[in-house]
């Protein structure tokens, strides 16, 4: 039984399709990239997974269970907008993590805040766009969680703190757990991912590890992208 | 222009691992960084890194001493035999090269002595 | 877990309003020394006059405001943005719901309860100061006393009513601080699909619904009094003359007393259709919270 096992999972808003049937096993251990254009149902299949949507049809199991209490608990998400109240600071956000999620790790949390330059006395409304952003990156990755959603991570972050995320998710990887990363900015992560999952229009049109579509097509997942979704 | 490497990512970083030997930033016998260290040192993929040093293994640049690490080979021959043999891949590459740019074997041999000079 | 989130919520709210009751409770003592202080009869009615205006407001606004936070909070900590982060949390989604009416109703009876203060201060300093309020003039601890006997003698026969009236009240109040977060997180839940000025929607719909019952509860209420004009003791009156009201409390409670049956009558009506309303909704609210939860 793969970590993430999706089975005919639809999502349809007034019969519009968002998810149109998706099979896509997900096993533990991998660091796997949701890719495909806007609009081709990255966010809504993180969403269904995360319990913030409900399916028309179809299933979706982590670690065996339907999206609840349980799977919560395993699951770290970290969605593009931002979530957090406005009036706290950040460190109360840190004890409100530490509250709520028994895998959180405060002083990891801590520590990378220190690094970042982000003063956790600072109320959430003082703070920039980018410094909210990493303060969501380093709240969800102090988690040990079993599966880690990141939903487009690097996309409106400058490079440096493109590099420190993506040496972050490599340093938390382990072999138990997995990380899916939505992006459209392939070639900034491909090195990094195990599998590559292209998906259109809600369905998946391709799913493989990273070095089988090199190998397969003599392209990198990035240059076969532009070439499946050319417009 | 930047054309990305379409090469297996694995498969870059046995290249770039017997560079950093070549040059001497990994000498024989020194031992190397941790799968996890590796995979940060060049952000990539630790299944990955994993993969290349596999293979490394069996190429024998490298051998793993159990409990202990990974480390660089001390026998030399095996050394200069990567050395010897990417040296003549980088050869084959720039006469190709000049040649895509209309400059045949000879006349490429004859600038480069020029150059020495 | 569900008192983890209690927790939160109770701590929101705790931001604010504290801080309107004490402004609410010192503007209430103020008006209460000024009460107990002035010595001049005229002074003291005008004082008493000016200010009453924006006492009411005072008591009015610190009922708005619980409100206003709480609807707040219900929206935008379930069904904005906060809300991926509220409903990703390992917990229940109904208990995220629940957390929030347990607390709106917590708040709602502290703010009544600031409010009674509020009044009930200026007006006992007020039956002090205020001579010949009953016919011997006596001191403040008597009068009450008095009253009370008084009001006893004319309900007689009585009591069983009274004290079941008392509980109805006691209920009615304790369901109405359920009633706005229970219907207003409804009235969310069912809008929330809807991704463009839902927190319009959801307003609308819940004031435009309040409003409704409102109207409804008034026109049933004089429905029932005029049905009971037909139905009221005849051993009771059913008038009462303007000095009745000042000198003899006898008379007064004999028309409370007959009224009664009326009153009772008619707090069970809006109690019954508060309580179903509010019970309604929590159910929905919950089932769609749990079950067919769409962030969008």
């Amino acid at each position: 039984m793969a970590l993430i096992e999706y089975r005919k999972l639809t999502k349809l808003y007034k019969n519009v399709p968002a998810l149109n049937g998706i099979d896509l096993d997900i096993p533990a251990g991998r660091i796997v990239g949701l890719l495909g254009p806007n609009g081709s149902g990255k966010t809504t299949l993180i969403k269904l997974t995360v319990g913030l949507l409900t399916p028309t049809a179809g299933t979706v199991m982590i670690d065996g269970f339907a999206p609840g209490p349980q799977t919560k608990a395993i699951t770290a998400y970290l969605p593009e907008r931002s979530y957090m109240s406005e009036w706290m600071t950040v460190s109360a956000f840190v004890s409100y993590f530490a509250d709520f999620y028994s895998d959180f790790d405060k002083n990891k949390a801590y520590e990378m805040l220190s690094r970042l330059g982000i003063d956790p006395k600072r109320t959430l409304k003082t703070l920039s766009k980018g410094t909210k952003e990493k303060v969501q990156l380093v709240l969800v990755m102090s988690r040990a969680a079993k599966v880690y959603f990141l939903d487009e991570p690097i996309a409106g972050v400058d490079p440096a703190a493109r590099d420190y995320i993506l040496n972050t998710i490599i340093r938390n990887y382990s072999e138990n757990a997995s990380v899916v990363i939505s992006t459209h900015l392939i070639s900034d992560i491909e090195n990094v991912l195990d599998d590559a999952v292209f998906l259109r229009n809600g369905q998946v049109i391709l799913a493989d590890s990273a070095d089988n579509i090199r190998e397969k097509s003599g392209k990198s997942v990035d240059m076969l992208f532009r070439e499946v979704f050319r417009c | 222009m930047y054309i990305p490497d379409s090469r297996p990512v694995y498969v870059q970083l046995i290249d770039r691992i017997y560079t950093m030997v070549l040059s001497g930033q990994y000498p024989p016998g020194a031992k190397l960084p941790t799968v996890r260290e590796l995979a940060e040192l060049m952000q990539a993929n630790p299944n990955t890194v994993q993969k290349a040093l596999y293979y490394l293994e069996e190429q024998k640049l490298i051998y793993t001493q159990r409990t202990v690490g990974k480390f660089i080979t001390e026998d030399k021959d095996v050394i200069e035999r990567a050395r010897g043999s990417l040296a003549r891949a980088y050869i084959i590459e720039f006469f190709q090269k000049m040649y895509m740019i209309g400059i045949d074997v000879p006349e490429a041999k004859k600038m480069i002595s020029e150059k020495e000079d | 877990m569900l008192g983890k989130l209690m927790k939160y919520d109770m701590k929101y709210m705790a931001r604010i309003l504290p801080w309107l009751y004490v402004g609410g409770l010192a503007f209430s003592a103020l008006m209460t020394a000024f009460i107990l202080v002035i010595k001049d009869a005229t002074l003291l009615f005008l004082g008493i006059y000016a200010s009453y205006f924006m006492f009411i407001i005072a008591v009015e606004a610190i009922s708005v405001c619980s409100s206003v936070f709480m609807m707040v909070r219900i929206y935008k900590n379930m069904f904005s943005d906060e809300g991926y982060l509220t409903f990703t949390l390992p917990v229940k989604n109904g208990d995220v719901l629940n957390s929030k009416i347990f607390t709106g109703a917590i708040w709602t009876f502290i703010s009544g309860t600031v409010a009674v203060v509020m009044i009930a201060m200026p007006i006992a300093a007020a039956s002090y100061k205020l001579p010949k309020m009953s016919a011997d003039g006596m001191g403040f601890g008597l009068l009450i006393e008095s009253i009370i006997k008084q009001f006893s003698v004319g309900l007689a026969g009585n009591e069983a009513k009274l004290i079941i009236f008392i509980l109805l009240v006691i209920a009615l109040i304790a369901v109405s601080a359920f009633f706005a977060p229970a219907f207003y997180s409804f009235c969310c839940a069912v809008t929330h699909k809807v991704k463009r000025a839902r927190a319009f929607a959801s307003v609308g719909i819940f004031i435009g619904v309040s409003y409704g019952i409102g109207l409804l509860m008034s026109i049933i209420t004089v429905i029932v009094e005029i049905f009971g004009e037909y139905v009221s003791d005849t051993t009771g009156v059913n008038t009462i003359t303007p000095t009745a009201l000042i000198y003899d409390t006898s008379e007064l409670s004999a028309y409370f007393g007959s009224r009664l049956n009326i009153m009772t009558v008619e707090l069970l009506i809006v109690g019954t259709v508060m309580l179903t309303i509010t019970v309604v909704s929590w159910i929905v609210a919950n089932r769609i919270v749990n079950k067919k939860l769409n962030l969008l």
